[in-house]
């Protein structure tokens, strides 16, 4: 896997350009944000409500797309697609891949930044 | 005055746009805030539904985007509160969303929403939809008020409208439409498509009535009735013959109409007493007389009114007998003119079919009405259809009062004599009658005794001229072709007159409280055998022999004089 698998270096330099002096408070509002969003999933994974873990999957998904964050996002879809059919037998695993995806980027955008 | 011109398109879609974020996402906020920002607009944010709904009320936002899942209200929620609260502005929403699933898009739509944006942002996509919308947005708004404006125009010409139709119905109201012997169709507001249908009785009992059809519609249209209504009812009132009425509507509106407008009419004379009908036509369809079951059609003869001068005006009528419970059928153009789909007219042949199938029945305006909607179908007359019936009766069957004319006050004389000759081709042409009404009616108080005044003074004026000078025998009018013949042998004498005079003289006597009105009566023709008629029984049906029986139940004196060429009367009044 490379860089590219993580980030989108496309994406990111049209969000730098376009924040201006503002990029690395978004990514760090980024990286806060998420780690809620984790805990989120997390909690909902263990509550077994298995619609309001998809709306959380969706939700971190939504941000991941933005911020050019391609394995995150499409880790995120999947858990959303076990949340709405209901198969959260999966789900506990797929978590541990969003958390390890999640580690991963914020090292790599702490770079980028 | 001043109208509030709608802003132009480019110049609203150039300016900044106040656009709200409603995303609980605070980096994706933070990344559209950066977008939006960059291309010129106010961006004010709000966190979830409730916030959305609350900074929609406080700042009035041009374009919203909008999440879809969010916490306290999704964006659904809060699209269909949204455009609750925007009423019938526009207020165009654009949903965030990745959602991808058919169902979850249909429930943006059905929530109001306007468009979707999907992530990753794309700045070109966002800003090719923020620029469409809001040039629709700013094409809503401009249609809008061209539509307020458009009602406010047009609550302001019915409300004109409104008030012409109260100033003409103020100068028609004395007609006597609502006589028993008439029957008509004519819309509300018909003045405003050119027709005018107007009534009124004469002093001596009789009914003048006419109908026009002015060209052109709206105010245009109308504007040429009021005078027409004035002269109408002013000259009947006073004892106008009709011929002389047509003419004074004629130069009226030829005075005031701009060339190519002018007024399609059909004037008529009804004569309770001797039971007969003048018609003058101008330009209107083919009037219908129905005289003892047998159907005349009458068609117009004329110009219509306002086309030609005075010096070549034609006031000459057709006479017909017309027994009680004979009728006259009148109509305006809107009838025959009635088009369909094809362009195809309704026509007078139609019309005359209908007219014969229906004649003896109650239904026949009805029946014309429907017949002619049908033919027009979608292409509708409108409300351009005037139909008057009139009908031949008793005029004691009549059912009208002589109508309470309002008098300027009288501050006339009471105390006078004159004396007024005519002689000749003066004779023939001028009839002195409303002249010499008008001097007696000066008199304070007397307008009340209009219609008895105006029947003496003509019966004797008729007796004198048509009797004494012309030497016209009474009886001929007895039969039908007597009743032509009379009217044939007085034109032709009428233009042969030498030395003929008559002279009436006026007196009155008294207060304005009442007094005694003296009437004096000179023919230059031989006399006639007045002791014979003064002894035979009164007959109040036969019309002929001079309305001596007429004369005396009016007045407290009437008295021949040798060799019966003279004829004085005495009227007396009170209040």
């Amino acid at each position: 896997m490379t860089i590219e698998t993580h980030l989108n270096d496309a994406v990111l330099s049209d969000l730098r350009e376009m924040m201006e002096g503002e990029f690395e408070f978004l990514v760090t509002t980024f990286l806060d944000d998420s780690a809620q969003r984790l805990e989120d999933i997390q909690h909902q994974l263990d509550s077994g409500d298995s619609a309001a873990f998809g709306r959380a999957c969706h939700s971190l998904k939504g941000s991941a797309t933005n911020l050019g964050l391609p394995r995150l996002s499409e880790l995120c879809r999947q858990g959303e697609e076990l949340g709405y059919s209901d198969q959260m037998d999966a789900a506990g695993e797929l978590v541990g891949d969003i958390k390890e995806e999640f580690e991963q980027v914020t090292d790599l955008l702490k770079d980028y930044v | 005055m001043v109208t509030e011109s709608a802003p132009k398109p480019e110049e609203a879609s150039a300016g900044p746009l106040k656009i709200l974020i409603a995303d609980d996402n605070h980096s994706d906020r933070l990344i559209l805030q950066a977008i939006v920002k960059r291309q010129g607009h106010h961006v004010v944010t709000a966190v979830d539904g409730v916030d959305a709904v609350e900074k929609f009320s406080a700042e009035e936002p041009d374009i919203i985007l909008l999440d879809a899942l969010m916490p306290r209200m999704d964006g659904f929620d809060a699209a269909k509160e949204i455009k609750k609260l925007s009423g019938e502005d526009l207020v165009p929403i654009i949903f965030l969303t990745s959602l991808s699933d058919a169902e979850s898009l249909a429930k943006c739509l059905e929530a109001g929403g306007d468009d979707f944006l999907s992530k990753p942002y794309n700045p070109i996509i966002l800003q090719a939809k923020i620029n469409a919308f809001n040039r629709m947005r700013v094409m809503h708004r401009t249609l809008q008020m061209q539509r307020d404006q458009i009602a406010d125009h047009n609550e302001h010409l019915v409300r004109e409208q409104e008030v012409a139709k109260k100033v003409f119905d103020n100068v028609a109201h004395v007609g006597c439409l609502g006589a028993r012997n008439i029957r008509h169709l004519l819309s509300p507001l018909s003045v405003f498509n050119g027709d005018v249908l107007l009534a009124c009785q004469k002093p001596s009992g009789g009914m003048h009535v006419l109908l026009g059809d002015f060209t052109g519609h709206g105010l245009p249209a109308a504007i040429g009735a009021m005078p027409m209504a004035e002269i109408f009812y002013g000259m009947t009132t006073k004892g106008y013959a009709l011929p002389d009425i047509l003419r004074e509507i004629n130069l009226k509106l030829k005075t005031i109409l701009p060339v190519g407008f002018f007024c399609c009419a059909t004037m008529i004379d009804v004569e309770f007493g001797d039971k007969s009908i003048e018609i003058w036509s101008g330009g209107l369809p083919s009037g219908y007389l129905l005289q003892g079951g047998k159907l005349i059609k009458v068609p117009s003869r004329h110009l219509p009114l306002g086309i030609r001068g005075s010096d070549s005006f034609d006031a000459s009528t057709e006479r017909y007998e017309m027994h009680d419970g004979d009728r006259f059928y009148l109509w305006s153009d809107g009838i025959i003119e009635a088009a369909n789909s094809q362009n195809e007219f309704y026509g007078e042949e139609r019309l005359q079919a209908l007219v014969e199938q229906y004649i003896e029945s109650d239904e026949l305006f009805y029946r014309i009405q429907r017949d002619v909607l049908a033919f027009a179908g979608d292409c509708g007359p409108g409300d351009d259809l005037t139909m008057a019936e009139v009908t031949m009766m008793p005029e004691h069957e009549l059912g009208i009062h002589e109508s309470e004319h309002a008098s300027a006050g009288g501050r006339g004389p009471g105390k006078w004599e004159m004396s007024y000759r005519l002689t000749d081709d003066s004779l023939a042409r001028f009839d002195p009658i409303p002249l010499l009404l008008q001097i007696v009616m000066e008199v304070p108080g007397m307008r009340s005794f209009n219609g008895e005044i105006f029947t003496i003074i003509s019966e004797l004026y008729s007796n004198a001229l048509d009797h004494g000078v012309l030497k016209l025998d009474s009886s001929l009018k007895n039969s039908s072709e007597g009743f032509a013949e009379y009217y044939r042998l007085r034109e032709q004498r009428c233009n042969q007159l030498v030395d003929a005079h008559v002279m009436v003289r006026l007196k009155h006597d008294g207060t304005h409280q009442g007094g005694v009105l003296t009437i004096r009566v000179e023919d230059s023709g031989q006399g006639f055998n007045w002791q014979k008629i003064n002894s035979t029984q009164p007959c109040a049906s036969q019309y002929s022999g001079r309305g001596v029986a007429l004369l005396k139940s009016l007045c407290r004196r009437v008295e021949y004089f040798e060799p019966g060429n003279v004829v004085e009367v005495e009227y007396e009044w009170r209040l």
